[in-house]
């Protein structure tokens, strides 16, 4: 296995191809069995080289399961047959609805991150910039992946100062939404002085993201590979849809 | 100076403007922040419009609509990867919200709970065709519940979705209002007047006598 720093990714343009003939893909079939080769044999698979299978498990697990059961409830039992079908018809069509359903938003969430997350930190500028973002927009872009961990920080530390005052009891989560608007003022308060010094400081020195991050690990080989996947998973959704 | 790239250009104040540059991630990230928070603390609303409502409140829609698209765009890397297909209730909320405030909707509570109303509306009918295709009508939330009883009921799961999300969307979106409203109001004047927002002299927030 080679080193992260070592690894090689398909071109942005590729991967943004990929993506989109992916997405199309999912969107254009109702097939559950061919959903299911989707997600075991494409999109896992993948994760597993990338290295990103844990986030989409735990996407999975956290979001699409709850939701998954759900449907089943719903479609399944509840109604009891698919929309535009008379109520208890068909509950085994319901079940198979709820189960595209279920595998077309894991599916499209495995796209996505797929899509983003094997996006090295190093290599965001020139990828974002590769793919059309210039100017204001990749200003707009590399500032906010930064300033989500920033915010985060500043929230941990009014709840700290709070605390440390007496005006938090605990932190639990109650005293939390309890005290939730009034920890959110100081934290805006810290935005917006925050947005002007910002100003103040490009407006001084200036920035240059022309030369920023111009080195791209790309391989033509897995450029040409994701686009070759993603072609032929839209033409297995045509082969069943159409043939 | 001539020989400027086109980047250093675009970060002077003729395009976009480096004061509503330098907000806009700060709102994407107060979306995304003031989102995970609710949804960890399993409250009963949404609350991930905020940032959006804020922004569009200083610095206009473009910037309004920038943030929110971006903040779930970027919340579909960071937190759910399905959030971005509401990017588009996103927009509308942006576009709602200058709307109302270039006609001074949130210069009175009542005002601004009517405004609230209007916007749950609006956002209830611009991710109604994303739940109903994308989701099946079930999303996991609270308004699920109505959803289920609705399509239990008889009714189409277009209907069942349209409804839930009107009775459900309202109160989430009056509550965020309010909140940006009182966080604004709870701002020293003279750092809102630095932002100088024709919506927010035009709801009274950097009016002294409004506030």
């Amino acid at each position: 296995m080679p080193r992260i720093d070592e690894m090689r990714y398909p071109h942005p343009i590729a991967r943004l191809v990929a993506t989109g003939l992916g997405i199309a893909g999912v969107l254009l079939t109702n097939n559950l069995p061919l959903l299911a080769v989707g997600v075991f044999f494409g999109v896992m698979p993948i994760m597993l080289v990338a290295g990103t299978i844990r986030p989409f498990l735990r996407f999975v697990l956290a979001v699409v399961l709850p939701i998954a059961i759900a449907l089943l409830f719903v479609w399944g039992w509840l109604v009891g047959a698919p929309p535009g079908v008379p109520i208890g018809s068909a509950p085994i069509e319901g079940m198979a609805y709820a189960g595209v359903i279920s595998l077309r938003l894991i599916l499209l969430g495995g796209i996505g991150q797929l899509c983003l997350m094997t996006v090295r930190p190093g290599d965001l500028p020139a990828t974002l910039r590769s793919i059309g973002i210039k100017g204001d927009a990749l200003v707009i872009a590399l500032a906010s992946y930064a300033l989500v961990p920033e915010l985060r920080l500043r929230m941990e530390q009014v709840i700290t100062a709070r605390h440390a005052r007496g005006l938090l009891p605990n932190r639990n989560v109650i005293t939390r939404i309890k005290h939730f608007p009034f920890m959110l003022r100081p934290l805006f308060g810290w935005v917006l002085r925050s947005a002007l010094q910002r100003t103040e400081t490009w407006r001084q020195r200036g920035l240059r993201f022309d030369t920023m991050g111009n080195v791209l690990h790309v391989s033509q080989k897995h450029s040409a590979m994701v686009i070759a996947l993603s072609l032929l998973w839209v033409s297995a959704v045509l082969f069943t849809k159409y043939v | 100076m001539a020989n400027k790239t086109q980047d250093q250009n675009d970060l002077t104040d003729k395009s976009v403007g480096s004061k509503v540059l330098a907000l806009i991630p700060l709102g994407i990230a107060l979306n995304i922040l003031l989102g995970t928070a609710i949804h960890t603390l399993k409250m009963p609303i949404y609350m991930d419009a905020c940032g959006t409502i804020l922004v569009t409140l200083l610095a206009g829609w473009r910037a309004g609509v920038v943030v929110g698209v971006a903040s779930f765009l970027l919340g579909g890397m960071l937190t759910n990867p399905v959030l971005p297909w509401f990017a588009g209730t996103q927009a509308a909320i942006a576009l709602y919200t200058h709307f109302v405030a270039s006609r001074g909707g949130l210069r009175t509570y009542p005002r601004i709970i009517l405004s609230g109303i209007g916007l749950g509306v609006v956002a209830g009918v611009a991710s109604a065709p994303v739940i109903v295709y994308l989701f099946g009508g079930i999303t996991g939330s609270g308004p699920s519940l109505i959803v289920a009883f609705m399509l239990a009921s008889g009714k189409s799961i277009l209907n069942s979705v349209l409804l839930s999300g009107l009775a459900a969307e309202p109160l989430d979106k009056t509550l965020q209002l309010l909140l940006a409203v009182w966080l604004l109001r709870g701002m020293p004047r003279t750092l809102l007047q630095k932002f100088d927002s024709r919506l927010l002299a035009t709801n009274g927030l950097t009016n002294a006598a409004y506030r």
